[in-house]
């Protein structure tokens, strides 16, 4: 044990743990979210390149409209969903709903359920509105 | 006296109140996001792939702009909100946390100027 107040031992050793179903979602949430970032600044710059003109935005849109683009785009939407159900879980948890082994366990799958039912359903908004 | 003890683990800029008040004001731009996240990715995945003036057309209205511009100034500010939460817990060296939280924040406020005159823009633009 070292006095150093900036040289602790950190507790909880994660790496020693088994993965378990609540650690990997709990560590996929942050990892959406940083994700979701790169999504968020594609977002402005396609936005500014509006506001420069049509030469740009059309540039800009035949970029996220080819396959590599389209598969980012992608990526984003299942980050952004699966961070949205994974969030407000967290929001659950904060007023005290939903702790419990049984009822974490429950909520873990229902987070996924609800991630992939919201992925087809917009995809299939995409393909069938736009 | 135990919120003074916090002192200086958020990088010495803030104080155990503060502490508290990040973490609701966190909450805050969460539930703020919910009905714009739904509102915006709707609209968008049925315009991304048009052309300009359909999509140009499509964010001058005022209710389209609103909701595009506020669903991003908040997911930035959300951002910044939870970025600034994972650098506490993974940099542990109080300098370069220091250093790394306001080049994000200079970083954020450098992205809000270029949404707000790109909407501004977009708004004012004749077809």
């Amino acid at each position: 044990m070292t006095k150093d107040p900036q040289n602790r031992p950190l507790s909880p050793h994660l790496t020693i743990y088994r993965p378990q179903l609540n650690s990997v979602l709990s560590i996929m949430h942050r990892i959406a979210g940083i994700v979701l970032f790169f999504g968020l600044l594609l977002l402005i710059f396609w936005f500014f390149s509006m506001s420069v003109g049509q030469a740009s935005f059309d540039l800009f849109s035949a970029l996220i409209n080819s396959l590599i683009g389209r598969l980012i785009l992608l990526g984003s939407l299942c980050a952004l969903w699966y961070h949205f159900f994974s969030g407000v879980r967290h929001l659950f948890w904060d007023v005290g709903i939903g702790f419990g082994l049984e009822w974490v366990q429950r909520s873990s799958y229902a987070v996924l359920i609800a991630t992939i039912c919201l992925i087809i359903l917009t995809l299939l908004i995409g393909v069938f509105i736009g | 006296m135990m919120f003074r003890s916090l002192r200086g683990l958020r990088g010495q800029s803030h104080k155990g109140v503060e502490s508290t008040n990040h973490w609701i004001s966190q909450r805050f731009t969460s539930i703020l996001l919910i009905p714009l996240s739904i509102l915006f990715v709707v609209n968008f995945v049925t315009v991304f792939d048009k052309p300009f003036t359909e999509v140009l057309k499509t964010f001058q209205h005022p209710v389209n702009n609103l909701v595009a511009l506020l669903f991003i100034l908040i997911s930035l500010w959300h951002y910044r909100q939870g970025i600034e939460v994972v650098i506490e817990d993974y940099v542990h060296d109080l300098g370069i946390r220091k250093l790394t939280l306001r080049l994000i924040g200079i970083m954020c406020w450098f992205l809000v100027i270029v949404v707000i005159f790109s909407f501004v823009s977009i708004y004012r633009m004749e077809i």
